[in-house]
């Protein structure tokens, strides 16, 4: 059966750590858990600070750019096997660097090495509610993260004052299907009954089948119209049990789609310059080349 | 024509009878010799050996004589964690860790490992005198991040002024190791900068355009060329990148190839990229790699583009998916035969069964088309005469890819190439158009 990876994200200072620490604490001793921790400066830091949790876990350190960087994903493919295959937890949490492309994780769960042992289950963006607005520089790549989001944890509220509103309100015109937490020192609730938490309310209840998932990621710099990408989900919907993304539905617009099984959300937003990208989790046929399946729907 | 100059001609955006075509191997050579990454980059012997063995196997028209961006930053005190794999990482920022800027110095020849690089290029100048060279400098946006950290983002903010003093010296780390390197014989300096994918065009006119140009500006004056080559998901930052004048930008595979084409050849500005490095390279096969190919050269066109992996070759990267790609640039054939298989995958394998015939042997050849293809047609004359003497016992098929029919027999057949003879449904004979004693005795045993 694969195993669900969850993945933390955030830019330097968010709270990712923090975050980690609070979910070891809380599940370390229940579940076999592996942890992997990315950081693309000096993880010896961060690294020790988990270890000084006390709970049962694995641990993954990455220590070069290897999920941020496209030419090191292959090394990253070949640790995350190891790391399966040595320990075989039940889940794996990852912490990812603040740099890193969450969608570029995704792909390589399609690789040969990982398909249906991983897959990509969740993930928590865990943003700084105080310097949200100061980011100026680094604004796309946070966007980036936050649109990818199934939860957006709004860290630090107690030192951002009256501008919390406005952090939660940019955040919902960025990922408009994204659950939000608001918290401080990284801590939400973990009550799985509660939907910020209960990372796969559908899979969870199909526990009892066990089926065997996997994730896949669809990039495409092809436009598709709205109605060929409602085509195209319908096309899917028997093979794809979720599937959330940005999709190029015009020049100068994108749609967002998120869905569970037969139910389906579209929103239009505003053009941003990054190629349409769709991450999906089901059971899938693992010959079929799915970009080239959504490519076959675009009309340019 | 040389390497150099098809690639000249491809800076100034003069149409060319071929893309031109620049590998980025970088540890990836040190598997061609047998290496590890570590010895790679620490030699200068197996950086020649490493490049002479991929200008050998893949027929470049350019090439980067190493592939190392944390040189710069070792020098300057960062803490390095080497690997076997891959190139090392950086894992300390002296300026974060109570260093003082006006501490640190320029490089010379003579610190870290400048020399090794140095010297593998005035061998490798000698050796190859058409080739052009590509010498690779850390941009200075991630030099500085080498040297602060992450903290860079929000000191962007806080503290511009000191931001830009860092940005100052890292431009002077980036022009004197240019100078080295060009007066060591490279043609071309990459400016290699992905942490600048990580900010907004404001941000990168600020903070990156004024330094890079600086830099671009002095290659230009020893009349050398200048590529500003920055991976990661950098779409936000392709107009500023142009406006700062090189003579060329490289992205990888997060960007559309045609949006940069575009962009790019408005801004007068040639083009490299962008193939998909994981995906299709490393983790897929020759007939992958061709059709990845074949879609960027059809993207980027001869004018100004210049086809190239998307970033750093992984170290593992299968040497005949390579050989694919540079088989493909120089041979229009190939090129048209990897356009025909693009669109198959939602086309299915034709079912055989029923299709095979006791007693006799079926040929099944696989072509683009032998109406108007020479090889092709070689290939299926050569079976029609060496089945003559086997009369009717021997049924011949031709299956053109031309025709979704003809993939999907091709699908069902297992080939992967073109032209290739099946016999009895196994492959025989793939791209070479085989003896007529061979093919005969290959008849005789499938009877």
């Amino acid at each position: 059966m694969s195993i669900p990876l969850r993945l933390i994200t955030g830019f330097l200072g968010s709270g990712k750590t923090t975050f980690l620490m609070n979910y070891l604490d809380v599940f370390s001793s229940s579940r076999k858990i592996g942890v992997i921790q990315n950081e693309f400066s000096s993880s010896s830091i961060d690294g020790q600070l988990i270890r000084q949790n006390n709970g049962v876990y694995k641990m993954l350190e990455v220590n070069n750019g290897s999920v941020f960087c496209v030419c090191l994903l292959g090394s990253f493919i070949d640790s995350l096997a190891a790391f399966i295959e040595d320990h075989n937890p039940d889940e794996i949490i990852m912490e990812a660097s603040g740099m890193s492309d969450p969608i570029s994780i995704g792909q390589i769960f399609q690789s040969v090495k990982l398909r249906n042992k991983v897959y990509l289950d969740y993930s928590w963006t865990i943003v700084d509610a105080r310097n949200f607005f100061n980011m100026k520089a680094i604004r796309s790549r946070l966007e980036h993260q936050i649109r990818i989001a199934n939860t957006v944890v709004v860290n630090k509220i107690d030192l951002a004052g009256n501008d919390i509103e406005f952090v939660v309100e940019a955040i919902k015109k960025i990922n408009p299907f994204a659950s939000i937490e608001r918290s401080s020192y990284a801590r939400i609730s973990f009550d799985w009954k509660k939907k910020a938490f209960n990372p796969s309310p559908i899979i969870e209840s199909l526990e009892s089948c066990k089926p065997d998932l996997q994730s896949v990621v669809i990039k495409s710099s092809r436009i598709i119209r709205i109605e060929n990408l409602k085509l195209f989900i319908d096309s899917i919907k028997d093979e794809f049990i979720r599937v959330k993304g940005f999709v190029n539905t015009d020049k100068d617009k994108k749609t967002i789609v998120q869905g569970i099984f037969d139910d389906y959300s579209y929103f239009e937003v505003d053009w941003f310059p990054e190629i349409t990208e769709l991450i999906g989790v089901g059971t899938f046929n693992n010959s079929e080349d799915y970009t080239k399946k959504f490519e076959a729907y675009c009309n340019d | 024509m040389n390497g150099l100059s098809i690639l000249e001609k491809a800076f100034k955006l003069e149409e060319t009878e071929r893309v031109p075509w620049v590998p980025f191997v970088g540890v990836h050579g040190g598997k061609l010799i047998g290496v590890d990454a570590e010895s790679y980059l620490k030699s200068s012997k197996n950086l020649v050996d490493g490049i002479s063995k991929a200008v050998e196997l893949y027929k470049p028209d350019g090439i980067p004589v190493a592939f190392d961006l944390q040189i710069e930053a070792e020098i300057l005190g960062c803490k390095l964690i080497w690997s076997k794999e891959n190139p090392p990482a950086v894992v300390s920022h002296p300026l974060s860790e109570g260093v003082e800027l006006k501490s640190l110095s320029l490089p010379e020849k003579t610190d870290g490992r400048i020399m090794v690089v140095l010297e593998a290029a005035s061998i490798l100048r000698k050796k190859y005198p058409d080739l052009a060279l590509y010498g690779l400098i850390t941009g200075p946006f991630t030099l500085a991040l080498h040297l602060l950290g992450s903290d860079i983002f929000m000191k962007m903010f806080e503290e511009p002024e000191y931001i830009a003093e860092v940005m100052g010296f890292c431009t002077q780390v980036g022009i004197r190791h240019s100078e080295m390197l060009m007066e060591s014989g490279c043609d071309v300096i990459a400016v290699v900068d992905p942490m600048t994918s990580q900010i907004d065009p404001m941000s990168f006119e600020t903070f990156v355009s004024p330094y890079v140009g600086e830099i671009f500006n002095k290659i230009r004056m020893k009349g050398k060329y200048s590529s500003l080559f920055v991976c990661g998901n950098a779409q936000q930052n392709i107009e500023v990148m142009c406006n700062c004048h090189p003579d060329n930008i490289s992205i990888d595979e997060n960007i559309p190839l045609e949006y940069v084409r575009d962009l790019a050849l408005k801004k007068g500005i040639s083009f490299g990229g962008n193939l998909k490095l994981t995906s299709v390279l490393l983790l897929g096969n020759e007939l992958d790699s061709q059709m990845e190919a074949v879609s960027c050269l059809d993207l980027g066109g001869k004018k100004g583009f210049i086809l190239a992996p998307g970033c750093d070759l992984p170290m593992d990267t299968p040497v005949a998916n390579m050989q694919a790609v540079s088989g493909l640039v120089h041979d229009e054939y190939l090129q048209e035969v990897a356009r025909k298989l693009e669109h198959t995958s939602s086309l299915k394998p034709l079912n055989l069964e029923g299709y095979w015939i006791k007693g006799k042997v079926i040929m099944d050849i696989i072509t683009l088309d032998s109406a108007s293809c020479a090889p092709c047609q070689y290939m299926v004359e050569a079976v029609k005469q060496a089945s003559i003497g086997f009369g009717d016992r021997v049924i011949i098929n031709e299956h053109k890819i031309k025709e979704k029919v003809g993939i999907r027999m091709m699908m069902a057949l297992g080939v992967n190439n073109v032209p290739t003879i099946c016999i009895n449904g196994r492959v025989a004979f793939i791209s070479q158009i085989p003896r007529k004693s061979e093919l005969e005795k290959a008849i005789k045993d499938a009877l």
